[in-house]
């Protein structure tokens, strides 16, 4: 653990996070404030293919160019959560450029429709980072056959679950954000995060006795 | 806003939170403490608790590690270089007013010159900071010369400067859209969007409706000057525009605007109604086509002003050519393409976009007015047919001068005019001496058609006659014509030619080229049948021929490697086939099946022999990546093919040669069964080989029948022998023998009883070869190919011997394999090939250390030569380091015993790895995509580990062992190929790992 943390420590209560963007100066100043945090969420989503040749940087870079045509989105949704819309944005320009790469860059099928959060990778980044760590002596399995199985254990959950436990953690959301991103009311978004945090442990504390159902 | 979320939050999740929140501010709350104050949740916490913390932990970790890496951006950013954000207000006499866009080069904002008290674009470059003072110097002295151009169509240039250390220039604004754009709204229209659904700018759409209408654009030539607009809209990122629209299309499916209140939610969109084809899918109307010609006639009259005056464009593209208001079009950014020495970073999708539209010569850095003439005329061609031109921009990389033929399809020749297309094929001609030698012809032309007058562009009447030629012989003409490309292609791809092959091929190229023009002139001469197919027919043969030569490149470079692998014995199960093909290879080898697959099934009587050869050399390709389930098909197939032309006693004149390519297949189709272990299937196809040769005694007594035989009894062992060695290896490891070096041949290795067996009915095959090829030698020993396949026959045998630790027959072996390899490097003194060939004996004979060591300096030393003669063939490289290797396990054996020269001698030894591990990584460096190479890297860093903890250098193991441990775990998770032997590496490495850990403390030198 280290002595300072680099992230807001209290997003919850709101006081680091502008709570309404008024201009594109403080969208700006909200932007730097979280990039971060954006980078963070960029490589956590990355397909794990691009890492080598797509960097978190550039995808920011290419993302503030799209924030910044379309910053009255934003400003005319003042409800919803800066943080929540620009994310969006850079997970959107991501997934434009891992589409991208390798292929025209101005083919007519560019943007599918959003998907849930790429949420094909989510089991697998999770998984995968998380088989990093646990290496335990109780726990002497090979460390991919580990990270398949957090993975199919992962994938045993419910998608949103899921997604709601990668926001939380892995990308840093509030469980406001959290909801907001996913279009679902903070309620059912917190009983939803208690459901797959008791899910969570349970994969956790035996992974290989954990098949999926 | 987060207030209302506090209300019906799930109690447990609150909890859960501020225990996270409590962890990521960096302090260790207790669990216990939680489990206390909340009795209620007690039992939730301490079982969800601990993994939440891991779940952090996990998080965190990669969030340092981010944070470390990207400061130094973060710092360049704060200095502006990136530019994107206006970090100064000013640059100079321009006040920045607003970000408009940003385009391939830099980001263009709106500016106030103060001093005219006038609005410009003004246009940043970014990511110069690297550029050198001379380059910069280049870019602002060329900026200036296309301040001098004044011309109706040519956005005027104010001026250009550097401030802040960063380049810029200033030039007029322009109130309208780029074609890009243009093209972009009316592909969507024609894919049958409704305009009133798409959120198109409305300058987009005036254009559009300007374009669509049956007036006259652009036909005013007054000067826009003094009065001139704001507001250029840079092409390349009218993404957005796109992408919403896309998504809007989606919406507009499901609402009908019939069904009412779909039309009120859209206030976003403009609802444009340009004029007349409102209809989906509508064709393009008539006057769309002379609008856009009038269009790039005044875009043609620019350049041709600009190539004039010495200017050239260099990146004409619709995304650079702006429609205005009035309509009137405007050629931007005049003389500043994209430059790699400004901008050395490549940026994703940018510089795609502007390959897309380059003339096939300036991918080999030459360019002249024609290079824009061909760049206009993909844009004409863009405009005509709402597609781009080249479809994959990065083929063209490959072989700029195959992929960069236009083509109208059949549906577009029947609705574009004709005189259009023939414009367009003219100015977008590959060889630049076809296109129109001057913009100002370009013009022209176009004018005449828009009088309805003849155009002079003419086809070249070969290539109308060639059509003719092709309907009729359409297999063969696309044939012949694609191979070639792919050919070169290869030949890029491969690296490794020397200028004597790439010569051959150049030749071989001319040769086709000549023949395929004499064929044209003739047929139209003539228009005789007969010859155009003997022409087709000799074309066909060069094509062959000129593939034989690729294929053996690839193949040689697939086997020396492969010998290679059964030498290194760290090398994992490393599958024979693919190992050595890069990604690229495996394209190319694909195109080329798919054209051989359509060549064979081209079934015409008098190209039968071809045909099955064709279906040969695919199962050959599908072999090599790793189909092979596909090329025991192919090949048998190919063999059945030559059986039937057998069959026919008509061509037995051919018998000699069918015969001859048949057991080509055969052997082939042997060698595939040996090495997926299926030797029954192997031997059974030997058997029928046998047979064959049987029913044939002429041929089989013949030189090449003998030599066949021997090939195929060769390729029979040499993948048993290949399995032998790789479990035997695997066996090895387990005991934890000492790594590289063989044991010794008196001490054989356990091998299972069906192993030797199975080396044992190896050794008889090899000895069956290797009195064929004696007695063949005997016969003309001139022929050098008959020796070196002895020679490496004498090698496989050593390897066979070895495994079964006969120490006789292995030093016999040795020495016949050495002493032929040597006389045939007397004769051939500069060989790198035999020099390899005999480096690579003496590695894969060396036993001992301490005895082996003179072998090992003479392979040294031969692969020193090589290299200083051929430095970049990776081959030799990876042997050369391999090699270091194992000199540097031979070091702690010299026979002096006295411990300071054993630390020395140590010291040297890891010294030695250091120099391997920095050849291979070059090697992995420059073929990320070769698993071999990457594989042997992680090797030797591996053996360093172990030499390391074997010599008492504990600490120094524990550090090598964390950076194979990295280099593993990289590799693992970049997805790179061959998992499991990494996995397996990275597991004997913790196995390593704890030993040391475990070992009781050390004896330090």
């Amino acid at each position: 653990m280290t002595d300072k943390s680099p992230w807001p420590v209290s997003h919850e209560t709101g006081t680091e996070e502008p709570l309404s963007i008024r201009n594109l100066e403080q969208l700006t100043v909200f932007f730097e404030s979280v990039r971060p945090r954006l980078e963070k969420i960029v490589r956590f989503r990355m397909d794990p293919a691009f890492q080598a040749r797509i960097d978190p940087g550039d995808v920011l870079q290419e993302a503030y160019l799209q924030i910044l045509k379309r910053h009255t989105e934003l400003l005319d949704t003042p409800e919803l959560h800066p943080m929540v819309w620009i994310r969006q944005r850079v997970l959107q320009t991501l997934w434009d450029l891992q589409r991208g790469h390798g292929r025209d860059k101005r083919s007519v099928h560019r943007e599918h429709a959003m998907p849930l959060a790429g949420s094909d990778t989510t089991s697998m980044t999770m998984a995968r980072w998380l088989a990093d760590d646990v290496t335990s002596p109780s726990q002497r399995m090979l460390k991919d056959e580990q990270q398949q199985r957090l993975q199919m254990a992962l994938e045993s959950m419910h998608e949103i679950d899921r997604e709601i436990l990668a926001m939380r953690h892995f990308e840093y959301l509030s469980n406001l954000q959290t909801a907001q991103a996913l279009g679902i009311s903070p309620t059912a978004a917190s009983n939803r995060y208690v459901r797959a945090a008791v899910r969570l442990a349970e994969i956790m504390q035996d992974p290989s006795s954990k098949e999926p159902q | 806003m987060d207030t209302k979320d506090t209300g019906d939050r799930h109690p447990f999740e609150k909890i859960a939170d501020e225990f996270v929140l409590q962890l990521r501010s960096g302090h260790t709350p207790s669990i216990d403490h939680y489990a206390e104050k909340h009795p209620e949740h007690a039992s939730m916490i301490r079982s969800v608790f601990p993994s939440l913390q891991i779940v952090e932990r996990v998080s965190a970790k990669d969030a340092t590690a981010s944070l470390a890496s990207t400061e130094p951006a973060q710092s360049q950013r704060a200095e502006g270089q990136h530019g994107y954000l206006p970090a100064h207000s000013h640059f100079d006499d321009f006040k920045i007013l607003r970000w408009i866009g940003h385009g391939g080069m830099g980001v263009v904002y709106e500016a106030i010159q103060e001093s005219l008290h006038r609005k410009v674009a003004l246009k940043v470059i970014h990511a110069q900071a690297a550029a050198s003072q001379q380059s910069k110097d280049r870019f602002r002295r060329e900026a200036q010369s296309a301040a001098g151009l004044h011309h109706t169509n040519i956005v005027p240039v104010y001026g250009s400067g550097q401030d802040h250390g960063l380049l810029y220039y200033a030039m007029q604004l322009i109130h309208g859209s780029t074609l890009a754009q243009i093209i972009e709204s009316l592909q969507r229209r024609s894919k049958g969007v409704l305009q009133s659904q798409l959120p198109i700018d409305q300058q987009t759409h005036d254009a559009l409706d300007q374009l669509l209408q049956e007036r006259t654009i652009g036909s005013s030539a007054e000067p826009k000057a003094s009065t001139s607009y704001v507001k250029e809209n840079l092409g390349e990122d009218s993404d957005r525009t796109l992408a919403s629209a896309t998504r809007e299309l989606t919406i507009g499916h499901h609402n009908e605007p019939t069904r009412g209140g779909s039309w009120t939610t859209k206030q976003e969109s403009h609802t444009p109604e340009p004029t007349s084809a409102q209809q989906p899918g509508a064709k393009l109307p008539k006057h769309y086509f002379r609008n856009i010609s009038r269009l790039v006639s005044h875009v043609a009259s620019a350049l041709d002003y600009a190539h004039q005056s010495g200017v050239l464009h260099r990146d004409i593209k619709p995304s650079n050519l702006l429609l205005d208001d009035s309509g009137t079009i405007w050629v931007a950014d005049f003389g500043l393409a994209r430059r790699e020495d400004l901008d050395g970073q490549t940026q994703t999708g940018e510089l795609l976009g502007t390959l897309r539209y380059m003339a096939p010569e300036q991918f080999a850095g030459k360019s002249d007015p024609r290079s824009d003439i061909y760049s206009l005329g993909l844009t004409l061609f863009e405009l005509l047919t709402l597609r781009p031109a080249m479809d994959s921009p990065k083929r063209r990389l490959l072989d700029p001068t195959l992929y960069s033929q236009v083509e109208f399809t059949s549906y577009e020749k029947q609705t574009i005019p004709v005189d259009l297309q023939t414009i367009v094929l003219k100015a977008a001609a590959i060889e630049p001496e076809k296109r129109y030698p001057r913009a100002k012809l370009l013009q022209e032309d176009l004018e005449r058609f828009l009088d309805d007058q003849p155009i002079l562009a003419r086809r070249e009447t070969w290539i109308e006659s060639g059509i003719r030629w092709a309907r009729r012989n359409r297999a063969i003409a696309t044939l012949a014509a694609s191979l070639f490309g792919l050919l070169f292609a290869i030949a890029i791809l491969l690296g490794l030619w020397n200028a004597q092959q790439s010569k051959t091929l150049e030749e071989l190229r001319q040769a086709n080229a000549f023949s395929a023009k004499t064929l044209h002139e003739r047929t139209e001469a003539l228009g005789r049948a007969e010859i155009e197919a003997k022409r087709a027919k000799q074309n066909m043969d060069l094509a062959l021929e000129a593939f034989d030569t690729i294929t053996q490149n690839i193949s040689s470079r697939g086997r020396s490697l492969e010998i290679l692998e059964l030498d290194n014995e760290n090398v994992d199960s490393i599958g024979f086939a693919d190992a050595v093909l890069t990604q690229a290879d495996v394209q190319l080898l694909n195109s080329l099946q798919d054209f051989f697959d359509r060549f064979a099934q081209e079934n015409s009587a008098d190209l039968r022999l071809d045909a099955a050869i064709a279906r040969r050399r695919v199962g050959e390709i599908e072999h090599k990546i790793g189909r092979h389930d596909q090329a025991t098909n192919s090949l048998s197939n190919a063999i059945k093919e030559f059986a039937s032309i057998r069959a026919n006693k008509d061509n037995l004149g051919d018998l000699k040669k069918v015969l001859n390519e048949e057991l080509k297949a055969r052997k082939e189709l042997i060698g595939l069964h040996a090495r997926r272990d299926q030797v029954p299937k192997a031997q059974e196809e030997m058997q029928k080989l046998r047979e064959l040769l049987k029913e044939h005694p002429e041929f089989a007594d013949s030189p090449e029948g003998r030599l066949a035989l021997a090939s195929a009894l060769s390729s029979l062992c040499s993948g048993g022998a290949r399995l032998a060695l790789e479990r035997s290896l695997n066996e090895r490891r387990r005991r934890n023998f000492p790594p590289f070096f063989n044991r010794p041949a008196g001490n054989p290795i356990d091998l299972a009883p069906p192993m030797v067996l199975r080396i044992q009915r190896d050794l008889s095959y090899n000895t069956e070869a290797i009195e064929l090829l004696e007695k063949l030698c005997q016969e003309d020993p001139s022929q050098s190919q008959y020796r070196l396949d002895l020679a490496r026959n004498h090698r496989d045998r050593m390897r066979l011997s070895r495994l079964l630790g006969n120490q006789a027959d292995f030093e016999t072996s040795l020495s016949k394999a050495t002493e032929i390899f040597q006389q045939l490097l007397e004769k051939n003194p500069k060989s790198p090939v035999l020099k390899y060939d005999l480096a690579n004996l003496y590695a894969s004979s060396l036993m001992v250390p301490s005895d082996d060591g003179k072998r090992l300096e003479l392979a040294i030393g031969l692969m020193r030569e090589v290299i200083e003669e051929h430095p970049s063939v990776p081959e030799y490289q990876a042997l050369y380091a391999s090699l270091l290797a194992r000199v540097a396990w031979s070091m702690p054996f010299a026979q002096e015993a006295s411990t300071e020269r054993q630390f020395e001698r140590v010291e040297n030894g890891i010294a030695k790895f250091q120099q391997a591990i920095s050849i291979q990584q070059g090697l992995v460096d420059r073929f990320p995509d070769i698993p071999l190479y990457g594989i042997n890297l992680l090797q030797i860093k591996v053996q360093l580990v172990e030499f390391t903890s074997q010599f008492r250098r504990p600490e120094k193991a524990k550090q090598y062992l964390a950076e194979a441990t990295a280099l593993a775990e990289k590799m693992l998770e970049s997805g790179a190929a061959r998992q499991p032997v990494v996995r397996s590496i990275l597991e004997r490495l913790k196995d390593r790992k704890t030993a040391l850990e475990n070992r009781p403390d050390p004896e330090k030198p």
